[in-house]
């Protein structure tokens, strides 16, 4: 091995066998979260793309409808249950991955590296205002 | 010639790993700057539904149904790279991990040239 | 010839005061890395000979990245090693009667283990990750290679505390999967591959432990 750090390695005591991976693993949960919430949002996303942008394409072409999107048929389709959750799911988990995607971003930059937490703190805070925004966005058309 | 120095010239990356990486990155935060425009857009209904209609009729003219386009090839790269990615994690297809890069553009180009055919005629319209 | 060869020519018949290491020359040791026509390699298993046939018309050298230069192409690799030193990597052998434990050679540990035995530590895998030149303190792909190499040792009995140390924030979840390592590897070892085999097995561990804290 190549220029070995001085001196022997100290022989450690065996120890603990079975003790699960510490708590103390900062960086598993938002790891593991970016992928689960990517893999919903592969599903949601298509759902939403294909509803606003090509689901109505035929009509507006042939003229049976003025535009893609307008008021009346967002209203129409929030008033489905289904649809509503659909897009309340997404928004929490879009703000989620994008947020979390961007303190991965941000913690390999020293300015915030160094400030961890509140790095972290100002990211729930755009993303709980912006929640906020966006349902008040969405209940518009269903109230 | 002989050059030696702390400060390294331009990194030679040529893998399709760093690239993947990299246009990862790029569309990640091109999309979260777009999801807070979307957010907005859409809060134009909390002013009524004649405001957000007059809104979406501007946003739906030719030049923005190019930058959905554009859009649409951001999101569908980010996504099918990061089922490479999620793929990855799980040990799956490592060694291939070139070819699925290079698929993943692939089809984001064949898929975005069919979204931009069967859009045309609300590009070419009126 | 080789770029080592190269540069102890230019060092006997240039400039004496040219820094570089080198020690076995013949690529086993893993003393003479640098970055050569900005692509890592150890000097002594790069023939001037390839990089002509290549088209390049000059050899550039330049020391490792993410590491203080000494002098010239030596680098301190004393940040490589602290993060190597990090994952416990040596094995701790299990308390028992003291006879030799045995791998059977068809055994799936030897499988998983074998190709990426072959670690010479020269730090080249560390100078092309780009990540462990970012701030934080990415353990890197030498050391987390390592790791997996005793974690997956029956023999071993510190597996444990290494997976505390790897999927702590500066481990695997850092690495994004840029595969430069496996690119520059003299060695041939794809440091990717051990890595992302760790992030299952903490994955696995941590998922079976949400389990059980639902039950």
């Amino acid at each position: 091995m190549a220029r070995h750090p001085q001196g022997n390695p100290t022989v450690d005591p065996p120890q603990e066998a079975g003790r699960p991976v510490s708590s103390r693993a900062p960086g598993f949960w938002p790891w593991f979260l970016q992928r689960a919430s990517g893999v919903l949002l592969v599903f949601l996303l298509a759902v939403h793309i294909w509803m606003g942008h090509f689901a109505g394409l035929g009509d507006v072409v042939a003229g049976r409808q003025g535009e893609l999107v307008e008021f009346d048929i967002v209203r129409r389709r929030l008033a489905q249950a289904l649809f509503l959750t659909v897009d309340f799911a997404l928004l929490a988990l879009v703000l989620y991955h994008g947020l979390n995607g961007m303190y991965t971003i941000l913690l390999e930059w020293s300015v915030a590296a160094r400030r961890r937490r509140a790095a972290t703190a100002a990211l729930w805070a755009v993303g709980v205002v912006a929640f906020i925004y966006g349902a008040r966005a969405l209940l518009a058309f269903v109230l | 010639m002989l050059h030696t120095g702390t400060r390294h010239s331009r990194p030679l990356r040529s893998g399709a790993g760093w690239w993947a990486w990299l246009f990862q990155r790029l569309t990640g935060v091109a999309l979260v700057g777009y999801l807070f425009l979307h957010i907005g857009v859409i809060s134009t209904a909390l002013a009524g539904e004649g405001t957000f209609d007059a809104v979406l009729r501007v946003l739906q003219r030719p030049v923005f149904v190019v930058l959905d386009l554009a859009l649409l090839a951001t999101v569908l790269y980010h996504t099918l790279n990061g089922i490479r990615v999620v793929l990855l994690d799980l040990g799956l297809g490592i060694r291939q991990q070139g070819g699925l890069f290079w698929g993943s553009v692939a089809l984001t180009v064949v898929a975005t040239a069919a979204a931009t055919y069967f859009s045309l005629p609300l590009v070419f319209r009126g | 010839m080789s770029v080592l060869d190269a540069l102890l020519w230019v060092q006997r018949n240039a400039d004496l005061s040219l820094a570089f290491r080198c020690a076995c020359r013949v690529g086993m040791c893993g003393t003479c890395g640098m970055v050569i026509n900005g692509r890592e390699g150890l000097a002594c298993r790069t023939l001037l000979r390839r990089i002509a046939r290549g088209g390049e018309p000059e050899v550039r050298l330049e020391p490792m990245r993410h590491l203080p230069v000494v002098k010239d192409l030596a680098t301190d690799m004393d940040p490589f090693f602290a993060r190597y030193r990090k994952v416990v990597p040596h094995l701790v052998p299990r308390d028992g009667d003291g006879a030799p434990a045995t791998i059977p050679p068809t055994a799936r540990e030897r499988r998983l283990i074998d190709p990426q035995r072959e670690c010479i530590a020269c730090g080249l895998c560390y100078s092309a990750c780009d990540v462990a030149g970012m701030e934080g303190g990415f353990l890197g792909p030498a050391a987390l290679n390592r790791a997996f190499v005793l974690t997956m040792d029956s023999r071993d009995a510190a597996a444990q505390r290494r997976l505390n140390v790897v999927a702590g924030e500066d481990g695997l979840w850092r690495c994004h999967t840029l595969f430069e390592c496996a690119a520059v590897c003299p060695k041939g070892i794809s440091p990717a591959l051990a890595i992302q085999g760790l992030k299952r097995k903490v994955v696995g561990q941590r998922l079976k432990r949400l389990v059980r804290l639902g039950r």
